[in-house]
This record gives structure tokens, sequence and C-alpha cells, in this order.
């Protein structure tokens, strides 16, 4: 009964109940969202880097390095030769090392030159055909597949640079012997072959390439080898996890302003319903004398106000759910395109958004407790009388 | 034997009359805020009869009628209602009390906006009586519409059909008839009586309108 009649006087005036809404809804689906992207944007980021101690690239940013080596995001510092390189990667420190070579694609889609080392890396075997094994045979990842409707057996020409638009090598056809199955991680957006098919295609005699993805066989090495690249050589060496720190730490700071704001709007809703409420208990003093008057005990009136404000609030989480949901969804696509990361576990509930969930709820709670125990306290004589 | 035979039938007879005396009040005196003290006449009134309580503006008659409801706690005295004195009962079982066994008309009918006068009806009663209430009040057309659409009239009656609903021992009526024209005021009047007559409720008018008093014969005038 509490329940519905909360309900009902709610309903009863809906433009202050729909802004209330509107606001909780708004600033829950901020919250919400950053803890999902952040929680995604910080597992796709560490599950892309598993595995790669160090890259050694040509000299420039870094980060820049690590961004175009490891998630294929920015453009490359540039070109090494694979002989200098060759020294760091038979190392006896070196587990492994995984040459790459970039300099051209197809819509858009990189092809990288490198061996089936890069597959290995993540345990990937093409769900359809098999892996490139001789110059100009590609396997292609599952995204490029879908939106280019290449298959096993198709032949392309890629363009020359990393854009969709360029000198098209038309001169020199690739075919796709594998499709990789989806793994939600940038390789789903990368086009494979072999180094010499790169070389080939650029006709040059000198064997360059642009980094190398090493994995150290001890810890130790990880301290003693970029150390030895940076001073000694032409090529730099950049390490992924410092890097990533770095990129999270700057990160950080945006999005720490974005949660600053998404609170600063539960503020503002709690005090709208906390206005709402004090109005409301206000302006249905006699309604809630009169329950008094026949049988209510000021603990159902109490409840009643608090009802009110808690159905506004779990309304409120459930809509700002939903819409930190879509709209992650919508980001999604364009997140995906652009910055190869996967949100596709954005749906999940974890613990952080149950703790910001409850934490609004009680802050609803609160801004009704004032008004609920104005009504706790209603002189009922008094307000009959005066009525 | 014999003594202690007609002792024992004497007081049951005695708690039997008490039983059917559904209101008194000894030596009621309520302390009014303002430092000034009302005092009351005793009065009693048993199932089924009307007690009319009567005076003019400000002598207390709303201050009584709170009283009678447990809103008020007087300064001293008494007050019965169905045998249990409720001037010394704490809050939340005065609630529960005065829920179950007192019903209040007002002059000014409040209902709760939000919902229907269905919903408003049975809030604090069960359905099982409402379709033959509401039909003796002739408003059993206008449950489905909300409180601000009906006519004074029929908030007046949706009113006194809430209060029936309750089944009270003790129906208290503020004013019931202040804007009533004669001829509804007589048929107000009138159907009150008779439905707690019906009820075997005691009913109690507290009211300035002197019309009433040729319908009613026990009235106490307050001064």
């Amino acid at each position: 009964m509490i329940l519905r009649i909360a309900f009902k006087n709610l309903l009863h005036k809906p433009l202050y109940a729909v802004l209330c809404w509107l606001l909780l809804a708004c600033s829950t689906a901020v919250l919400l969202l950053l803890i999902t992207l952040s929680r995604q944007a910080q597992e796709q980021l560490e599950k892309q880097i598993d595995g790669v101690d160090m890259v050694l690239g040509a000299k420039g940013s870094p980060l820049q390095l690590i961004l175009s080596s490891v998630y294929n995001i920015d453009a490359p510092t540039g070109n090494i030769s694979l002989e200098e390189a060759q020294r760091f990667m038979q190392h006896p420190l070196v587990e492994s090392a995984i040459p790459i070579s970039l300099g051209d694609a197809y819509m858009g889609y990189r092809i990288i030159g490198t061996t089936d080392a890069y597959l290995k890396k993540y345990n990937l075997q093409p769900a359809t055909g098999k892996v490139f094994s001789q110059d100009m045979e590609v396997v292609i990842g599952a995204t490029v597949a879908k939106r280019s409707q290449l298959k096993v057996g198709s032949k392309f020409a890629g363009t020359h640079g990393l854009g969709e638009k360029g000198h098209v090598h038309e001169e020199h056809n690739y075919v796709v012997t594998g499709v990789l199955p989806p793994t939600g991680l940038s390789v789903d957006q990368l086009i494979l072959t072999s180094l010499q098919s790169v070389w080939t295609i650029h006709e040059t005699n000198e064997r360059q390439i642009t980094s190398v993805l090493i994995k150290f066989k001890s810890p130790l090495a990880q301290l003693q080898m970029p150390r030895m690249v940076n001073e000694n050589t032409n090529m730099q060496a950049a390490v992924p996890a410092i890097e990533i720190n770095r990129l999270q730490s700057l990160m950080g700071s945006g999005t720490a302003v974005l949660r600053i704001l998404g609170w600063l709007l539960a503020g503002l809703a709690t005090c709208s319903i906390f206005v709402m409420l004090v109005q409301g208990t206000h302006e249905r003093r006699y309604e809630l004398a009169l329950l008094r008057s026949m049988g209510w005990g000021r603990g159902k009136l109490l409840s009643l106000v608090l009802a009110e404000a808690g159905i506004l609030g779990i309304a409120g989480i459930l809509g700002g759910f939903l819409l930190s949901r879509l709209s992650g969804w919508f980001l999604q696509q364009e997140v995906f395109s652009h910055y190869h990361l996967n949100f596709s576990g954005a749906w999940k509930i974890t613990p952080a958004d149950l703790i910001t969930a409850a934490a609004i709820l009680a802050a609803c709670l609160l801004a009704a407790l004032f008004p609920a125990i104005r009504a706790f306290r209603l002189n009922i004589s008094k307000t009959l009388a005066n009525a | 034997m014999g003594i202690f035979a007609t002792r024992k039938w004497l007081n049951a007879t005695v708690l039997l009359l008490k039983k059917r005396t559904m209101l008194y009040t000894r030596n009621l005196v309520y302390a009014h805020p303002n430092g000034h003290a009302l005092l009351f006449p005793d009065m009693e009134c048993a199932a089924g009869d009307v007690l009319l309580i009567t005076g003019g503006s400000g002598v207390g008659k709303t201050t009584l009628l709170h009283l009678l409801a447990g809103l008020l706690k007087p300064a001293i005295g008494e007050i019965h209602v169905a045998g249990t004195a409720i001037q010394s009962m704490k809050p939340a079982a005065m609630d529960a009390f005065r829920g179950k066994h007192i019903g209040i008309i007002y002059q000014q009918s409040h209902f709760i906006a939000s919902l229907s006068v269905r919903e408003n009806l049975l809030l604090v009663s069960k359905n099982t009586r409402l379709q033959e209430i509401s039909e003796k009040l002739g408003i059993q057309q206008l449950l489905h519409k909300k409180p601000a659409q009906l006519s004074q009239g029929e908030q007046q009656r949706a009113s006194i059909t809430r209060a029936l609903l309750q089944s009270p021992q003790l129906l208290l009526a503020d004013e019931p008839t202040a804007s009533l024209d004669d001829e509804n005021c007589i048929a107000v009047a009138k159907l009150l009586a008779a439905q707690a007559a019906e009820q075997r409720a005691a009913l109690l008018i507290v009211t300035h309108d002197n019309r009433l008093k040729q319908l009613f014969a026990h009235h106490i005038t307050l001064s």
C-alpha cells in the first residue's frame, strides 16, 4: 500500500518526478559509463601487451612506437634495418622476437608483414583456410573479413600508406589463404602477410622493418636491454608497461574530471529530490494528517516519504544503467573502429557498479530524510484544524 | 453462595451496560499551548445513539473532537472509547486504536489527491462492504474518479462512506453540514444517524449548525 501511494504521488506531479528522474539517470549513466569504459580499456590494454616486454623500433616517441606496433593505432615512428634489429632478436636474453613491417593498407585495414610467430603470440589459427606460407599470401582478421567481404581465395591490391586512399599497388595482388576467428583484439582488424611480401611490393633491396615485439627470458633483461639499445644504437627500445602506465595516468586525469562531473550531477539530482519532497510534504500535509487520523502510524508516514525517494532512486539507477550501456554500445562502434578496443563485455554488472548504485540510492534516501522526519513529526490536530 | 452469585450477576450486568456505552468522559480539561485551559462537560453516548455538541466559534468544539479522537491529549480527565481509556495511550497504540475503533468525518473533506475515490475509501479498510455502503450513499458511480472531480456534496458523502467502512464504534463528525443547504443538511444528518445506528456506533456531531438541534434530542452546548 505504501509503495502504491508513493508511486501514485510521484505520478500525480509528473513534471517534478520526470525532472528528478532525468537528472538521476544522467548522473548514474555518466558514472557507470566511466566505470565500464575504464575497466574495459584497462582490460583491453593489458590483454594486448601480454607477452611483449619491449618494442624495438625507430627513434621517436616511445608511446607512439607502442601504439603503432602493439595496438595498431598511431603512425609508426619510422623503419629500422632488419640486420641491425637481428642483433637483439637473437640475443641470448630474448625468448621470442616478432618482426613487424607496416606500409600498406586495404580499405583502411593495416597490412602487416610479420612471421607466423605473431599468430602464435595470440594462440591463433585460421578459422577457415590456412596460415600464409608463400609470398603475397595473407590471413585476414574476423572484422576485415566481415566488412570487406574477402574470403579464402579472394584477391586484392593494397593501398600505399595506412589510410583508405593512396597509390594502389595494382601490379601485386594478395591472395587470402585464411580467415582468423574473432578475438576482440586489434588483430581482428589486421591483414597479416610475410615480411617478404611487403618488401616485394615496395621493390626494395634494403630489408627494413618497422619494429620488433620482444619477450625476454628473465625480468633482468628488461632492466638492461632497453638501456643498451637506447644508448648504443640508432634504434629505440620502448617498454609497453611503462608507456601504458603513462597513458593511463594521462587518461586518468580526464576520467577524474568526468567522475567529478558525474557526482556533481548526482548531487544536483538529490537536491532536486529534496526540494520536491519538502514541497510535496508541505502541500500534502493535510493528506498526511488525514492518514494519521485514520490510524496510520508515524512510521508509515516516514516510510511513505522515503518510499517516494526510493522509487525515484531505483528508477533513476535503472534508467542510468540502461543509458550507460546504450551509450557504451554506441561508443563501442566508434571506439572499436578507431582504437581497436572491444567493449563486448560491457553489460556485465561489476561490484563497482553496485557500489555506485548503492551510493546514489543512499543519497536519495538521505535527501528524503528531512521531509520524512517532518512528516513523522507532523502535528495532526493543528494541521487538520487549520485546513 | 447466593450472595456471591448475585454479585457476579450484578458485575456482569454493569459490564454489559458499560460495554454499550461507546463514549464517556469525566472531568476533561485541555491545556491550550497559549496558556488557556478548556473545561469540557462530562458526556456519555451509547451504541446507536447520537450526541450533538454545539457552541459558537472558539469554544473548543474541534479541540473536543480531537481529544475524543486521541489526536490531542487532555491535561486531566478521562476519555473512554468502547470501554478503553485512551487518554494515556502511547501515540503508536493510539494510532492503531483510532484506525480500528474511531471514524472521523471532517468539515473539509480530505482525500489523497493522487488516488481514486475507491483507493481512498479502501485505505484503511477491506473491500467487503464497499459496494453495499457506497450504494447506500449513492456514490458507486463515482468510485473511479479522482477526489478533485467530485462536487462538495459528493466529497462529503465519500468522506462518510470512508468513515463507515472502518466499522467504527465511535463516529465523530466535525461540522458535517456546515456548507449544505437545508434540504441536504437534513438528508446528510439523517443518513449519518441511520448508518451509525445500523452499525451500532455512537455518533458524536460537533457543530454550530442550529438546524441540527431539531433533529437530535441529546445535545450539549459548549460555552
